[in-house]
């Protein structure tokens, strides 16, 4: 019997019982689908859960601050802290030139005032003889000088949008603007398109308290969570710049608690080449005499965890899909009980064993087949459902959310080609005995 | 082309019929306390192109006997050979390639796949020997002429009447022509009427293809057509 007739030999044989093959194939649909579903939100998770302790920046992200390192910085992912020291642009060409070193990305921090606007209102138009204008209570802040057009930098968007690149005019806020103003961090929008005013301060005469003030005002285009630095206020680095040249042609302000910055860079942001280099670049700038942090040994500790959570995500799926498996086997095992009589016949008429066996894999092959792949889509369906059920849940407590879109492809080639494989092995036992039945009692008429 | 009442007959190419001899045949089901015996000892000739019935109670092992002729299982005991070729030692695969190219089996319930229709049902035989496609639809439109059911060549079994499907079934048989046609109560479910037909169908198709016919037979109308008549009782042949 050629594979053609084995194959319209088998299709017949399934479409007379179609609510038999059916609940087959829906059986290796789920189990497929649920392995699928489960391994791809296992993968992703990682990705994801992992990418989240970067905050937005790659997992690979290296905090440098401007102060010596202690013998302790090697052992933590903390920066351990020791006396200031300045981080220049010399050093910050030393770093980049490091063995293993992506990309550098620099942080300037600046001491202001800020000044939101009231509550369910705009910031009034100064008139001249009402200094205060009914304003919010300033309060002092650091606005952080970054790079946006970099990708490594470790700020996550949680909502609206990041500032124009080097605009001087819009900012975005941490949740630390919430506290400040206390509103809730679970409606972001509400401080989206409102102005802030932002005071750059200028100590005039330290003695007797004197100090003025740069004032800009900005709009707030977005709302992130950040690892980039201290600071609850987020502009391009043009704008800090500016603020802190104001404040440099001042005096020092230390009794006042006022300090001129020590260091021209409040940070540097250093990616490693990969995340199993990090350990190399952090003693690299360790040696240089910077401490650091990164959350190198956090995330070794997390990928320990998240590998077990995938053996166990994985079993459950091998488990329902080995399941579903024994439902071909047994569903094959009543199709030989019910084609005795004509799997006699075809005997009888000259079949061999091969023939017999042919017939009834195909079968399998078609209900694995057809169940993997439906399983597929099952499982990318889950998979998108469980992506919108995570990210509104991620979004109401203030964290970002995360790509589930799609199922690894090769996820997907696994769940269809697994489904296949096992099928075949579900069908063996039961072909093997359908061919090897002897030709006489099959043809129990006889 | 051959046309006798209605049904036409493809001219065979040669008489095709196949000589028969045992030899001291035994044949066992089970073993040890368990084991039964049907078939003891037979010796037996049947010619090439001959017509021939077995009678006998049941039990008497007709059927067993039917199935070594029909290489369904192999001989245990004795001699069996057919055409002068010795079933003897032959198994699985040899047995099958015996099987399809020198049997052609009727079965009492017909023995038709459901799922295919009446041509499908015949073209299967031929699939298993590897004909084209082709040739094996034209094939098979030919066979189910010949015993006239070629207007229900499309039909299922179940839409058939029982005298229809068995002669799907013949058609099925002779259309490898087979040199040794075997039947198992080939009217057993059938009406008068139908058996008569279904009988005159099957002695001419042995008188046309010359091919050697063996049929196993409770009714005695169907074993008197025949040319000889073989008894058996418990496991041996009376006469």
């Amino acid at each position: 019997m050629s594979w053609r007739d084995g194959i319209a030999l088998a299709l017949r044989s399934i479409l007379r019982r179609p609510a038999r093959t059916v609940l087959t194939v829906l059986g290796i649909a789920l189990g497929s689908g649920l392995l699928v579903a489960l391994v791809a939100i296992a993968q992703v998770a990682d990705t994801q859960v992992i990418g989240q302790l970067g905050k937005g920046g790659p997992t690979s992200a290296i905090t440098v601050v401007p102060a010596s390192a202690t013998a302790a910085q090697l052992g933590s992912d903390s920066a351990q802290q020791g006396q200031s020291n300045p981080i220049t642009p010399e050093v910050v060409t030393a770093i980049s030139r490091a063995a293993d070193v992506a990309s550098v990305a620099t942080v300037i921090s600046q001491s202001v005032f800020v000044v939101p606007p009231p509550r369910g209102g705009a910031i009034p138009t100064f008139a001249g003889n009402d200094p205060d204008r009914g304003l919010s209570r300033p309060f002092p802040d650091n606005l952080l000088g970054v790079d946006f057009s970099s990708g490594d930098l470790p700020i996550t968007l949680l909502a609206g949008r990041l500032p124009s690149l080097r605009s001087t005019s819009e900012v975005v806020v941490t949740a630390g603007y919430f506290d400040h103003l206390r509103l809730d961090i679970k409606h972001p929008g509400t401080v989206l398109g409102t102005q802030i005013e932002l005071g750059a301060p200028q100590v005039v005469d330290a003695g007797r308290g004197s100090v003025r003030s740069r004032w800009t005002r900005a709009v707030i285009t977005g709302v992130v969570a950040q690892n980039a630095g201290g600071g609850n206020i987020l502009g391009s680095q043009e704008l800090a710049s500016a603020d802190r040249a104001w404040q440099i042609n001042g005096s020092d302000g230390s009794s006042i608690g006022l300090p001129l910055p020590a260091s021209p860079y409040a940070g540097i942001i250093v990616v490693a080449d990969s995340l199993d280099h990090v350990h190399q670049v952090r003693a690299e700038i360790t040696t240089l005499g910077f401490a650091n942090s990164a959350p190198e040994h956090l995330v070794a500790s997390v990928q320990r965890y998240l590998h077990v959570v995938d053996i166990v995500l994985g079993s459950i799926g091998t488990i329902a899909l080995v399941i579903a498996t024994l439902g071909i086997a047994n569903s094959l095992l009543a199709a030989v009980r019910e084609r005795r009589r004509e799997i006699g016949i075809l005997k009888a008429i000259g079949a061999r064993d091969a023939d017999i066996l042919r017939w009834f894999l195909v079968e399998a092959l078609f209900c694995g087949g057809l169940g993997g792949i439906l399983g597929t889509l099952f499982g990318l369906a889950a998979v998108t459902i469980t992506a919108q059920i995570v990210n509104t849940y991620l979004v109401e407590q203030g964290l970002g959310s995360v790509s589930l879109g799609g199922v690894p492809i090769l996820t997907a080639i696994v769940g269809v080609g697994g489904s296949v494989l096992l099928s075949l092995l579900a069908a063996a036992w039961p072909a093997l005995r359908a061919a090897r039945l002897p030709a006489r009692e099959a043809v129990g008429a006889l | 082309m051959t046309q006798v009442g209605g049904v036409r007959f493809a001219d065979p190419p040669a008489p095709l019929g196949v000589s028969v001899r045992a030899r001291s045949l035994g044949h066992s089901y089970g073993r040890g306390a368990h084991g039964v015996r049907v078939l003891r000892g037979i010796d037996l000739d049947i010619a090439a192109g001959s017509h021939v019935a077995l009678q006998g109670p049941s039990g008497a092992g007709k059927s067993t006997l039917l199935s070594l002729l029909g290489g369904l299982e192999p001989p245990q005991d004795g001699e069996l050979s057919v055409g002068g070729h010795s079933l003897r030692g032959l198994h699985g695969r040899a047995l099958a390639t015996y099987r399809r190219l020198v049997v052609g089996f009727v079965f009492q319930h017909f023995g038709l796949v459901d799922v295919l229709s009446a041509r499908e049902n015949v073209m299967l035989a031929l699939s298993l020997s590897g004909v084209p496609l082709a040739e094996r639809r034209r094939r098979a439109d030919e066979a189910l002429e010949s015993v006239g059911v070629g207007h229900r060549a499309a039909h299922r079994p179940g839409q058939l009447s029982g005298g229809e499907r068995q002669r799907v079934a013949i058609a099925r048989a002779i259309v490898k022509q087979p040199r040794l046609l075997l039947a198992d109560e080939p009217t057993g479910n059938l009406d008068d009427e139908s058996a008569v037909r279904v009988l005159d169908l099957l002695d001419l198709l042995r008188q046309h293809h010359g091919c050697t016919l063996v049929v196993v037979t409770h009714n005695a109308m169907v074993a008197e057509r025949a040319g000889r008549q073989l008894h058996l009782s418990e496991g041996t042949v009376l006469a």
